[in-house]
């Protein structure tokens, strides 16, 4: 028998358009890791992201500029972040130690070459690349959680260059939930 | 003459499989020439109504199956003789031996208000001793027209929804009758169905079992998040995979017959790979909750967890030695990633195993402990699915399509499915573990990847 959990898919849907305000709480913790369920069916529940930030109407441009970088590349085989996403990535670390209520995921990602699982160990280095930089700017680790999705989640579908490298990077996705 | 009278039971598997429709999701096609293997003839059974729905058709099915194996290549039914079974069971050896073939599958059904009486004969018509059958030797006094030999004789009694598990069940006999290898005709895949969502930049990821030939389609899970690597408990009851619903990854279980599920894992980090023990009681894992991802096993009564690999590499895709003591993984402890093994109890020595090429992963081993299964870059750069003998270390490319990746063993060791890339799309793979018989299983809607073969089901008959 398959239940729908539709009162979540709903509630989620609705929270994912147009929400303005900060990032407020991690994600649910400390679950049961036992808990039984039926099946859900589409199930989306879980952290949405945010694209507005609190404060934002007081940015200058730069500050405006270095915030909407939320996407940063990496070379083939490469897990260290280029030297022109660290200006980015370090005002968002600013941003979060001055919103110690905001809470961000840190993606990993890469291309479709090789096996599905490894990748998912490869992404998680893209990820971790990003989360020292916020460490070394002293952002507590309860504002972010580390997520790689290997392969699962291409940026651009298709198997040529660009696709391939387009799909290699680490994404920052503010979160409420 | 040995003849087995059989109430045919449908599966209790399938039963509650049968809610969904019997149509194809995945259909077939034939990619490469059956090189080696072996003609059979099939002709169309009597009874069977021409023109009626080819997947109620009991012929095709099982010569569709025969193919499937890559060792057998059936004739088609127009170039050969029809007429009633006594008919063709007449119809001299002779005369199928200028058709090249060896084995004759002779049928007819019967409707009997509202069920169907099934009655089956496997022949061998290239002996010379063909001439000691039964149904032969009274009626074919002339040596010129002795018929086939009778090698099997089954009848079946059975409600029409039936029709292909019984076809799939006859593929089982006739493959093992005539190679000594148990069939794989009878067992579901897993897999996972990718789709475009709504505006289509999302997408929809569905967790589906089917039969083999991608009939009886059924989806026992949906997420717009990521859902990985499913694995099938021993007993078939169960399927362990990765979902990224909330945006995280965990390990779940899920009851194939219910669709009852428990959460494994959710540690922070990644919850990766799940592989069963063959007793069932384990799952060998992947958590990077620790610092880099390893290898673990949790006990799924106590929940206990054991790590069984350290270090800073990456530890993944753990896959358990069939005959126990043994996991086998791949890391790129020693720079790329490659094949190692450990002990089930983490005490004993991290062994490498695989040294060819620079890119190896994904392992499962045969049910026979002979063969290594893994995803191999060979020197053209290109992914393919391969296999190493374990003993000798001699390692095979058994497909060159590129882009190859997670290979998955048939129950009986003889076939492997894959995932590939078709025109762009992910599709399904077939091959032989001989590398012959390469097929292609498109999804006829979405990409279709990280196919999983289930066991034997028999223990539901």
């Amino acid at each position: 028998m398959l239940t729908k959990n539709l009162s979540l898919l709903f509630m989620s849907t609705v929270l994912a358009v147009g929400l303005s305000g900060c990032a407020s709480k991690a994600p649910k913790k400390g679950e049961k890791s036992t808990g039984v369920d039926e099946v859900a069916s589409v199930s989306t529940d879980g952290a949405e992201e945010i694209t507005r930030f609190r404060g934002e109407e007081n940015w200058d441009s730069k500050t405006r500029d270095l915030m909407a970088q939320r996407v940063y590349r990496f070379g083939f085989d490469r897990f260290d972040v280029s030297q022109e996403d660290y200006a980015a990535i370090n005002a968002h670390a600013e941003y979060l130690k001055a919103h110690p209520e905001a809470h961000v995921r840190i993606e990993g990602h890469t291309d479709e070459k090789g096996s599905r699982e490894y990748n998912i160990g490869l992404g998680e280095r893209r990820a971790k690349a990003v989360r020292e930089i916020m460490n070394a700017k002293g952002v507590s680790a309860k504002q972010y959680d580390i997520v790689s999705f290997g392969q699962e989640k291409p940026e651009v579908v298709g198997n040529n260059e660009s696709a391939m490298s387009a799909n290699r990077r680490a994404v920052l996705a503010y979160e409420r939930n | 003459m040995k003849i087995k009278y059989v109430a045919f039971w449908l599966p209790i598997f399938m039963l509650s499989m049968a809610l969904g429709t019997a149509q194809a999701r995945i259909r077939i096609e034939i990619t490469e020439g059956q090189a080696g293997a072996v003609p059979i003839a099939i002709p169309a059974f009597a009874g069977e109504s021409e023109g009626a729905d080819e997947a109620q058709n009991l012929s095709n099915i099982i010569a569709q199956d025969l193919k499937l194996s890559g060792r057998f290549s059936p004739i088609a039914s127009s170039l050969l003789p029809s007429g009633s079974m006594a008919t063709l069971a007449r119809y001299p050896a002779k005369e199928w031996q200028q058709k090249k073939v060896e084995n004759v599958v002779i049928g007819e059904i019967k409707n009997t208000g509202g069920r169907y009486q099934v009655q089956v004969d496997l022949l061998d018509v290239f002996s010379d001793s063909a001439a000691g059958s039964e149904v032969a030797s009274s009626d074919n006094p002339n040596a010129q027209a002795v018929p086939g030999k009778l090698m099997s004789k089954v009848f079946y009694d059975i409600a029409p929804k039936d029709i292909r598990a019984l076809g799939h069940h006859i593929s089982d006999l006739v493959f093992e009758k005539l190679t000594g290898i148990k069939g794989s005709f009878s067992t579901k895949i897993a897999y996972v169905l990718v789709k475009p969502y709504g505006d289509g930049k999302r997408k929809e990821y569905t967790l589906e079992v089917s039969d083999l030939d991608g009939y009886n389609a059924k989806p026992l899970v949906k997420s717009l998040e990521p859902i990985m690597s499913p694995s099938w408990s021993p007993d078939g009851k169960k399927i362990a995979y990765v979902s990224f619903e909330r945006k995280r990854s965990q390990i779940y279980v899920l009851e194939v017959f219910t669709g009852r599920r428990e959460k494994i894992t959710q540690f922070p980090g990644i919850n990766g790979a799940p592989s069963w023990s063959p007793n069932g009681r384990q799952l060998a894992l992947v958590l990077s909750k620790d610092g880099s991802p390893s290898i673990y096993t949790v006990d799924l009564s106590s929940h206990t967890l054991k790590r069984l690999t350290q270090g800073y590499g990456i530890d993944t895709e753990p896959t358990w030695d069939p005959r126990g003591g043994s996991i086998f993984f791949t890391s790129n402890r020693g720079g790329g990633p490659q094949i190692y093994r450990t002990s089930t109890d983490g005490a004993g020595k991290i062994m490498r195993v695989t040294f060819k090429g620079d890119y190896n992963a994904r392992p499962s081993i045969t049910s026979d402990g002979q063969y290594l299964i893994i995803q191999h870059r060979g020197d053209d750069g290109i992914f393919k699915i391969a296999k190493q003998h374990l003993q000798s270390g001699e390692l095979t490319a058994l497909t060159q399509s590129g882009g190859d990746e997670s290979p998955s063993l048939s129950p009986n060791g003889d076939m492997i499915l894959y995932g590939t890339k078709s025109r762009g799309q992910s599709v399904l793979g077939l091959v032989s573990l001989a590398g012959r018989g390469k097929l292609r299983l498109p999804a006829r809607e979405g990409m279709v990847q990280e196919p999983a073969w289930s066991p034997y089901l028999n223990q539901y008959n």
